[in-house]
């Protein structure tokens, strides 16, 4: 008889409970914190011109914000393009993003990570996936691998139940090009000197999940 | 009136718990798994509101506590609205599991056992063990269908080479998904429409192949469209990966209707 007086209140209790989570899932939008960008990148040597932040266009539902910079030294114009992505193959991303229809040559360095340098049309790029934790990364399993290394699932039940996401995508892309005046590697010489301070000083800014 | 007021009050629940599943899904930008979450839904309010009367209501203390204990973290995250993976694939089968505690208790769970199954198979793709990836067949398979069709194709291992561009199958393309899909199609018809045991296993079967075979097709269909990034992305991930699991069910839908014409209805119970 207990069970029958109980039953009902529980039952409508259940119910409200559940009707909460209805209104919270339909009304709530879906929040991505975007990365705030600094007004100006650690770049020794190198003096800003402009930055501004640009709007995200439709189209890419991976991009949560950007934005570009640009800098020079002895007259030499350094573009950075800053992306932050809920995506982290270089590869691709170079593909949807811009108009570069070259082969990247991926290089490592110790402390900073991996990298893609490329040219097309008088331009030189560097691109790579600056990551929250870890080294940077170019490829698709380089930035697994680094995941991997670096994320520790098991520990994280409560963190996942309340919101925190264990699947954290994200990276911030950096681009950046200096027009190509003569031999591609003297261009890769100074994107990859720009890069160092650019790929290292933005990883403890980054959120983790 | 107090057993029509507990009928009234769960079925709100369930209406609640399916508005939650299919409004995530419908944020979580995966067209192919709204389409299937609407159809799978559907079938099993349908299944259960037609043995509405016959079906035992009562729980007891614990069963109906373990039923919120199963529900309440799931609740949780699903308020919590972030990026989801798998969840979203295994959130009918719990939210399933834990009103059926609720409703019918620990001894009443067995009413519910095809449509717990069909939902379980809706949600089982996403943690496959990696021995069942089955993609170097399917790479085969679309291989085969490019060759029969007239491309100059050349397959090697996982990769399919056409001259205007080339694609790897992954474990996401090998159709384990949509077979899966199928599956729970089959499970849903043979609730329906009870038969005997070798039919059931020529519907499985069927149901597999299915599957298995459209998805050679949308293989096929992207290495062909490799080189157009847009059209690429719309038939992997957009609506055109919604358009192939449509096909899928219709010819499963076909093949039901003409079995269950020429098979005379078999009563199990």
């Amino acid at each position: 008889m207990v069970i029958l007086k109980t039953r009902l209140p529980f039952l409508i209790f259940t119910f409200g409970v559940i009707l909460c989570v209805t209104g919270r899932v339909m009304l709530l939008e879906k929040s991505r914190n975007p990365f705030i960008f600094p007004e100006a990148l650690f770049l020794p040597q190198w003096q800003l011109k402009a930055s501004n932040n640009l709007a995200k266009p439709i189209k890419h539902s991976e991009l949560i914000n950007q934005k570009h910079y640009r800098y020079v030294k002895h007259d030499l114009p350094l573009d950075i393009e800053m992306r932050y992505v809920n995506y982290f193959d270089v590869n691709k991303l170079i593909d949807k993003y811009t108009n570069i229809s070259a082969n990247p040559i991926v290089r490592q360095q110790k402390g900073i990570g991996y990298y893609g340098l490329l040219f097309d049309k008088q331009r030189a790029y560097l691109s790579a996936c600056i990551n929250p934790q870890g080294n940077s990364t170019f490829s698709y399993q380089q930035f697994k691998e680094n995941r991997r290394l670096y994320d520790q699932r098991e520990k994280r039940f409560l963190p996942w139940l309340l919101g925190e996401e264990i699947e954290n995508n994200r990276c911030l892309w950096a681009h950046l090009s200096v027009p190509l005046n003569n031999s591609p590697d003297t261009a890769y010489k100074t994107l990859e000197n720009a890069s160092k301070s650019i790929l290292t000083s933005l990883v403890s800014t980054m959120p983790r999940y | 009136m107090r057993f029509k007021s507990t009928q009234f009050w769960l079925l709100a629940s369930l209406a609640g718990l399916i508005t939650i599943h299919i409004s995530l899904v419908w944020k979580s930008d995966r067209p192919s798994l709204m389409g299937t979450s609407i159809l799978f839904w559907i079938a099993i309010t349908y299944l259960i509101w037609e043995r509405r009367y016959h079906l035992n209501l009562e729980s007891d203390i614990f069963s109906s506590f373990l039923g919120f204990i199963i529900i309440l973290p799931a609740l949780i995250k699903s308020a919590s609205l972030t990026s989801f993976g798998g969840f979203l694939d295994v959130l009918p089968f719990v939210f399933a599991l834990g009103l059926a505690f609720i409703a019918s208790g620990y001894l009443g769970l067995k009413q519910y056992k095809g449509e717990l199954l069909a939902l379980l198979i809706f949600g089982a793709p996403k943690f496959l063990p990696g021995w069942l990836a089955i993609y170097p067949l399917t790479a085969k398979l679309s291989a085969f269908i490019l060759w029969y069709t007239g491309f100059q194709v050349t397959r090697s291992g996982n990769f399919i080479y056409l001259p205007t561009g080339s694609i790897e199958v992954a474990i996401g393309c090998s159709g384990i998904e949509l077979i899966f899909q199928m599956l729970g199609l089959a499970v849903i018809f043979l609730l329906m429409f009870p038969q005997k045991l070798s039919l059931k296993i020529v519907v499985v079967i069927v149901a597999c192949c299915i599957g298995f075979i459209v998805n050679g097709f949308r293989v096929a269909v992207m290495a062909v469209i490799a080189n157009n990034q847009q059209a690429f992305d719309y038939w992997h991930d957009g609506e055109g990966s919604l358009i192939f699991s449509m096909i899928a069910v219709i010819f499963f839908g076909i093949f039901c209707w003409f079995f269950s014409g020429f098979v005379p209805k078999h009563n199990t119970n």
